[in-house]
């Protein structure tokens, strides 16, 4: 058995975990990632398209390029890798203790910091209850999109698509590269999930019809999908009377990604039901001393380039934790004002300002995003377009919040309107 | 006068832009973010080009494909020429990212190349 000790381990060699890797590496600690996959990059390995890096590398990249020029830098650090490693439990007592296993067998690695970065899995047909009978031919977004694109199979031959968030319209594209048919992408809300640039260069340059406000309400086929009924959702509730059928062999669910925090909860990690993800204090560290959060574990991103920033930042409080140089000045809620579902970090520490994100609840063009202290406005910032799809962030310097008078029973909020 | 209204895709913010124009000499347009606006709008008129992202077969039985990227856009209408081009090349492996897997792509003057390093 393996029994090792760091200064900090990471669970997760993606995006989140190799940029924590890295922060802390170059900042002296001895650092651990610990990997399920053969290699590190974690989702990126399979996202082949580009628009990965224009704000952290300054270039556009597709999703591989950006996890091999991680994955370099992570190898100029002296970080030890755990490859092929599933994390079974973590304890918290004197220190941190992570059992995992890997071909090698079981390990426990011990550290006074762990960093939680595992990403998350996708939501599914039985999670959501389609109804119909259980064919072949039925997939999540992301599988479909690693068996292409890694293992180089086509799912099927001709595909409706549940889901218009951004993982379903680039699996579109990637179906219409590869030869097959997509006859619709079917989303239950009245607008599209993605990014609005993926709506443009995934569907409509393929002219691969949206419903918008349908829902699937039925998969059929013995063996394998023959075809989906497709019925209108008013006011919540499908109409049967109005239903369609759309021939298909594969149906691909692009329905909802959930942080993967089951090994979490084994530390007692307290999850935030808005977010999926674990509660964070202004240092991103969780409700358990030493363990923090951060990348799509902790909240579900829709930009690589916020996740490396938000590691960074992770990355650096777990080190002044590891320091003993933790700020013990006390922190200060942030609510989650109008229009918002959730603001992370939801604490902030006045004297160092803050970096925090944020997912409306509304669409509308030219919003604006506001921080408000005891009712009073001190910080706007405009927004072109407003939509649940789009991450907002919002930074609030320390000088800003000076000129405030900040104290322990101020309230301050981030709302959207 | 011609006119048109569309979103901009060369990063993910998505300008809506509108466009103007008699000719290509006089185009003019607004709601862009940045100047790459002002190129996609007149490349998306007169010109419609568009990053190429696939994957092509290697000879190795482990690492069974390589993701590959136009360098620069090519034209929309040459894509599904290029990708049956692409679809017919097995590569031999170490392959470095960067490396051109398909130079010249049908006479476009761009390359192809590999977006992976294999281990």
């Amino acid at each position: 058995m393996i029994n090792k000790s760091y200064d900090a381990v990471i669970i997760g060699g993606g995006a989140a975990g190799m940029t924590a890797a890295v922060t802390l590496s170059k900042l002296g600690h001895t650092t651990a990632i610990l990997e399920r996959d053969s290699s590190l990059g974690g989702v990126l390995n399979q996202c082949i398209h580009n628009g990965f890096g224009l704000h952290y590398f300054g270039e556009e990249l597709t999703g591989p390029e950006y996890a091999e020029k991680l994955r370099k830098r992570v190898a100029e650090t002296g970080t030890e890798l755990f490859l092929s490693a599933s994390v079974i439990s973590i304890e918290r007592n004197n220190e941190i203790t992570v059992t995992a296993y890997s071909a090698k067998g079981v390990m426990t690695l011990t550290s006074k910091a762990l960093v939680l970065s595992m990403g998350c899995r996708e939501r599914n047909r039985g999670n959501i209850g389609i109804s119909g009978s259980r064919p072949a031919g039925v997939f999540t977004a992301g599988l479909a999109q690693r068996l292409m694109n890694i293992e180089g199979y086509l799912p099927g031959k001709k595909a409706v698509i549940i889901g218009s968030g951004d993982i379903g319209l680039i699996m579109a594209r990637r179906l219409k590269w590869c030869g097959c048919d997509v006859a619709a992408v079917i989303e239950i809300l009245p607008h599209p999930s993605g990014l609005t640039r993926n709506i443009v260069q995934c569907l409509n340059d393929f002219n691969i019809p949206l419903y918008l406000s349908h829902s699937v309400t039925r998969i059929v086929g013995k063996n394998r999908v023959t075809g989906v009924q497709v019925s209108p959702v008013t006011n919540g509730n499908p109409d049967y009377s109005a239903s369609f059928n759309i021939d298909c062999d594969t149906v691909l669910l692009s329905v909802g990604l959930i942080p993967e925090n089951e090994v979490s909860k084994t530390a007692g990690v307290k999850i935030n039901p808005e977010t999926g993800g674990a509660f964070v204090d202004a240092n991103y560290m969780t409700s358990v001393p030493g363990i923090f959060s951060c990348g799509n574990v902790l909240h579900v991103h829709d930009l690589v380039d916020y996740v490396s920033e938000e590691s960074e930042r992770c990355a650096g409080f777990a080190s002044d934790f590891i320091k003993n140089n933790a700020s013990s000045e006390s922190s200060i809620d942030v609510k989650t004002g109008s229009n918002l579902k959730y603001v992370i970090p939801n604490r902030m520490h006045p004297s160092n300002g803050g970096r925090f994100y944020m997912r409306p609840l509304i669409v509308k063009q030219n919003g604006i995003v506001t921080m408000s202290v005891n009712g009073n406005i001190i910080k706007e910032k405009k927004l072109q377009r407003v939509q649940p799809s789009e991450m907002i962030r919002l930074d609030i310097t320390p000088e800003e919040l000076a000129e405030q008078e900040i104290s322990d029973s101020s309230s301050i909020e981030i709302g959207v309107r | 006068m011609n006119k048109k209204k569309f979103i901009c895709i060369s990063c993910p913010r998505g300008c809506s832009l509108e466009t103007e124009w008699n000719d290509q000499s006089d185009l003019k347009v607004a709601g862009n973010g940045c100047p790459r606006g002002i190129e996609y709008a007149n490349n998306e008129i007169f010109n419609p080009v568009r990053i190429l992202t696939a994957t092509v077969k290697t000879s190795d039985p482990e690492i069974k494909r390589i993701p590959v990227k136009s360098i620069k856009p090519v034209k929309k209408d040459l894509i599904p020429s290029i990708l049956n081009e692409l679809y017919k090349i097995q590569i031999p492996l170490p392959v470095a990212s960067g490396d051109i897997v398909l130079k010249n792509a049908l006479e476009s003057g761009i390359d192809i190349v590999a977006t992976r390093s294999s281990e």
